[in-house]
């Protein structure tokens, strides 16, 4: 059974490498003040898998932190901060890779969930990475609507898995892939 | 106001009054829960209680408000909102000047919009409304009296200090400067207000507010100045 499992990591190396994001910058919009800023803080805090957060009170950014063991939620962060009345601008995840080899629309499977990397080079990533989330409500209303005219997957339209060009196995339509660059 | 935070002011305006009952230094004080029930819903309710109609502090009624904020578009250190808002009012003294005012003296209805602009450190906004007023409770409108008006205010707000931030405990100080208006549309009486105020914020959580405000132009028999300060304190992800 081992020898198996062996076998098929080394034959298809993007689904068993795996990656941990071990932290994210987060860039908030639609704010200037720093109550604003608290109130956006807090309610990041109040999520199960963060351990801390640093912020920028200038730049309007928070440097977190997660608990290792405990699944990030990356949608969770982006709701956090609407709830608090204001959108993100950027986030930036910080995974740890094993040899792990991507190409422009290569999938990578997270915990069950869909990595799908664009407009990046042929390339090995092992160690700390940043990559940057670029989906609709992780930046700008503006800059997603501009990228939906060179990024035209369905799947980068609905940020869910579309039969037409996520070619993941055992994945339906309703799971989600997370678009990020590097 | 973010979603599951609760907001606590009191509000207190002094007025002068000069009429047939006397001469004497009055005072509005409405101490006011604000509720974030979502990122766009936020509500309010306050009571009313006034020096205003007899030389002693009296409860004068209860006003609550509803706010939805139905467009938002953010970037980087700034924004622009749109919302619409509601107002709804009952009061218990005489019925004594023109001006429909919700939020200290009339009992009523009243609806509008308001657009806000924020660009860095400046913030700009504009908001038009229709207030209906009815009887007090024991107290009717007097005959002749408008009952109809529209609202329009103007107004911009700068963030001055702290230039740089270090920590959510440095003090924030901001300027406003507000015109507020009204027109009645029964009787064609109107008042354009200036209103300067400074705002501190402190620890990120309370706000101090002081604010003067003077009639610039009118024919409504009502307060022409007033001084007003207000105290608000903010607890944020009160429930989950």
């Amino acid at each position: 059974m081992k020898t198996i499992i062996l076998i098929l990591a080394l034959l298809f190396p993007a689904f068993f490498a795996g990656a941990q994001i071990t932290g994210a910058t987060l860039q908030a919009s639609g704010l200037t003040c720093s109550m604003c800023n608290k109130a956006t803080q807090e309610a990041l805090s109040t999520l199960a898998f963060v351990k801390q957060i640093t912020p920028d009170l200038n730049t309007n950014s928070f440097l977190i932190s997660f608990k290792e063991g405990v699944p990030v939620d990356i949608d969770a962060l982006k709701s956090k901060v609407e709830a608090s009345g204001f959108s993100v601008a950027r986030l930036v995840l910080t995974l740890d890779f094993h040899q792990q080899s991507i190409s422009d629309n290569a999938h990578i499977n997270y915990e069950g969930r869909i990595f799908q990397f664009v407009h990046v080079s042929p390339q090995v990533l092992d160690g700390p990475r940043n990559v940057v989330v670029i989906d609709r409500g992780f930046i700008p209303t503006k800059d997603f609507k501009q990228n939906l005219s060179t990024i035209q997957m369905d799947c980068y339209k609905t940020g869910r898995v579309s039969g037409s060009c996520c070619k993941v196995d055992g994945k339906t339509s309703s799971d989600r892939v997370f678009h990020v660059t590097i | 106001m973010a979603a599951k935070s609760i907001g606590f002011r009191l509000t207190d305006q002094m007025v002068n009054v000069n009429n047939t009952n006397g001469k004497w230094l009055a005072t509005y004080l409405n101490p006011e829960i604000m509720v974030g029930l979502s990122s766009k819903w936020m509500w309010h309710v306050a009571g009313v209680v006034s020096s205003v109609y007899q030389s002693n502090l009296k409860i004068e009624g209860v006003t609550t408000y509803l706010k939805y904020r139905f467009y938002a578009n953010d970037e980087v250190h700034k924004h622009f909102r749109m919302a619409l808002y509601g107002r709804a009012s009952l009061m218990d003294h005489p019925v004594v000047y023109d001006e429909i005012n919700l939020e200290m003296d009339n009992s009523g209805l009243g609806g509008g919009i308001v657009a806000t602009q924020l660009l860095h450190k400046i913030a700009l906004s504009a908001s038009a409304s229709y207030v209906h007023s009815m009887d007090n409770l024991g107290y009717k409108i007097p005959a002749g009296s408008g009952q109809n008006a529209l609202d329009y205010t103007l107004s911009s707000g700068a963030l001055l200090l702290p230039r740089v931030y270090s920590s959510y405990n440095q003090p924030n100080l901001n300027i406003f400067l507000e015109l507020l208006g009204q027109s009645d549309l029964n009787t064609g009486k109107h008042f354009l207000d200036l209103a300067p105020a400074l705002q501190l914020i402190l620890s990120s959580r309370t706000r101090v507010d002081l604010s003067f405000r003077t009639q610039l132009a009118g024919d409504m028999y009502r307060f022409r100045q007033s001084v007003l300060g207000r105290l608000e304190y903010n607890i944020f992800n009160v429930y989950k």
